[in-house]
């Protein structure tokens, strides 16, 4: 196959941080005075946090997305999730998205595992119809049994992620979203919950992963971007290249600050 | 590790596009005609809402019956004799003018913090904003057929003779400030990201209203005097009156039937230009 899942041309993203300036007064005094105090106050700060991405991935492509933080990782992978509109460039994506970004968005502690399923389900995109068919085979691969029926918030934190990460898995897509490896549960799940997300990452058409560790990309993909500033400054094959200093020298940089 | 095996795309038909040959225009359009078409998504997430606020209590969102009637029964008799109006007359009037308000008022107020307070998927995934909005509405209008069931009691012991007919024009009413309540929930939610001093300001111009409106006091009151001019120049009345009119004995006067339908109008061209503007902006304003 051929033609291209994504396509990305020159994708541009700018985060405007307003703090105060959020403020109408700001606003309304910058179109009532106009001339220089307008000009003045106009000047609140924007992040430019993509700065001017373009790629193609095929199907079969597994992408792994490195660099430290603040390099433009998450922002990518929400934007290929389309939740941030490019300010500028054009995305073209074919094919059913998973973003499993976070897993336990839309989880309500007070409605019962049921209805978190259900929920969360319907925020991924999926039908009512398509839920409730999977509804057992989420639930079985929970073990969390009778606590399904009880409300979100009575369980602990591990029983949670493993229902929102049952939920999130459940079905197959063409393009999988993932910031850094999921890895949840206890000892003997977590070799079931990488078993399941291993058959999603295989089934899946396109897997774009952000994580900050080599060994991971190079264990899982096939192509590597690197990305700083928000440009892609490096791209290569992370089966073929070894895993030089960049990587590790960056990665500990960040981690130190 | 070796090369997977090129698969095949098993939901090609579904494609997102951005900027490719796409006006912003166009993507506005797009999202409130896909929000109205997943109706089943935001139909299930307006009920999940009830669900999860009456979780524990037993009578549910009939509390919402219960204080809705004790309330029209408490002012009923109070301002019954403040203004030395029979109950009969004053009662039916004071009941349907509440409920119909309550509704025009929570769509206000949740108007404002409607893609707030669903942030954390908005910045996840790629949902048309009308879907949030259309899921405020429809929890609010729940809610709404919750408060109706206070006006059998109110016209079984005081009401008059209905005409049926006039009737038929309620459901028309209460579409109308529905529809209504999904543009003003698109305009207000989308400043109310961006300018987070808006929302205090419109609680507080909802609660000065609900006294300048109609409501607990009668129109013909104040005909002549010199403040008359605010009853119809005000458009929440034309709104209230396209409910409450029928139950009265009367269909709406013309008038506040053209005033509703223009600033339906009106509205939903204002929220495609809003959205045209910036709709995209949302996200990031969060």
């Amino acid at each position: 196959m051929n033609t291209d899942v994504i396509r990305a041309r020159d994708l541009r993203v700018e985060f405007p941080t307003y703090t105060a300036d959020r403020s109408l007064k700001r606003a309304v005094l910058k179109a009532t005075t106009g001339g220089r105090i307008a000009r003045d106050s106009r000047s609140y700060i924007s992040v430019r946090a993509i700065d001017g991405i373009s790629f193609n991935l095929k199907s079969g492509n597994r992408v792994g997305l490195l660099g430290h933080n603040g390099s433009g990782k998450t922002t990518l992978l929400r934007v290929l999730a389309g939740a941030y509109e490019p300010v500028s460039g054009s995305l073209e994506m074919h094919g059913r998205i998973a973003s499993l970004l976070d897993i336990s968005m839309g989880m309500e502690g007070d409605a019962t595992g049921y209805d978190n399923i259900l929920l969360r389900g319907l925020m991924m995109g999926l039908d009512a119809k398509e839920i409730r068919k999977q509804m057992p085979e989420i639930a079985e691969f929970t073990e969390l049994g009778e606590y399904l029926d009880m409300p979100l918030r009575t369980y602990s934190s591990g029983m949670q992620i493993r229902l929102a990460f049952a939920v999130s898995t459940a079905i197959s897509a063409d393009i999988l979203l993932m910031d850094e490896w999921l890895s949840v549960g206890d000892e003997n799940f977590q070799q079931k919950a990488a078993k399941r997300l291993q058959r999603r990452v295989d089934e899946s058409s396109v897997l774009v992963i952000a994580s900050h560790s080599p060994e991971l990309i190079s264990k899982v993909c096939n192509r590597a971007f690197r990305l700083d500033h928000g440009k892609i400054i490096e791209e290569f094959d992370p089966r073929q290249k070894t895993m030089s200093s960049p990587p590790e020298a960056s990665f500990a940089r960040s981690e130190s600050l | 590790m070796e090369l997977q095996e090129l698969k095949y795309l098993k939901h090609s038909e579904i494609v997102y596009r951005v900027g490719v040959g796409r006006s912003r225009f166009s993507l506005a359009i797009e999202d409130v005609a896909s929000g109205f078409k997943s109706y089943k998504v935001w139909a299930l997430l307006g009920w999940q809402d009830i669900k999860q606020r009456y979780r524990r209590s037993v009578l549910g969102p009939f509390w919402l019956t219960i204080s809705t009637g004790i309330m029209i029964g408490m002012l009923g008799a109070l301002y019954g004799q403040l203004f030395r109006m029979p109950l009969d007359v004053y009662l039916p009037f004071l009941a349907t003018g509440i409920i119909i308000w309550a509704l025009i008022a929570s769509l206000l107020n949740e108007s404002c913090n409607v893609f707030i307070a669903a942030d954390s998927m908005i910045k996840q995934v790629h949902v048309p904003l009308t879907l949030h909005v259309c899921r405020m509405v429809y929890r609010n209008v729940i809610i709404f057929f919750h408060n109706l069931i206070v006006l059998v009691p109110v016209f079984f012991f005081y009401g008059k003779e209905i005409d049926l007919t006039n009737l038929l024009l309620v459901p028309m009413a209460i579409g109308l400030v529905a529809l209504n309540g999904v543009w003003a929930g698109l305009i207000l939610g989308t400043f109310c990201t961006r300018f987070r001093d808006i929302p205090p300001i419109v609680t507080n111009l909802v609660q000065v209203i609900f006294f300048v409106t109609p409501i607990m006091w009668l129109p013909e009151i104040i005909k002549g005097r010199s403040a008359a001019w605010l009853v119809e120049a005000n458009p929440l009345y034309h709104f209230i009156e396209l409910f409450r009119a029928p139950f009265l004995g009367a269909a709406a006067p013309l008038n506040s039937w053209i005033v509703v339908l223009s600033i339906t109008l009106i509205g939903m061209v204002t929220t495609i230009f809003t959205l045209w503007r910036f709709r995209n902006r949302v996200a990031y304003w969060l």
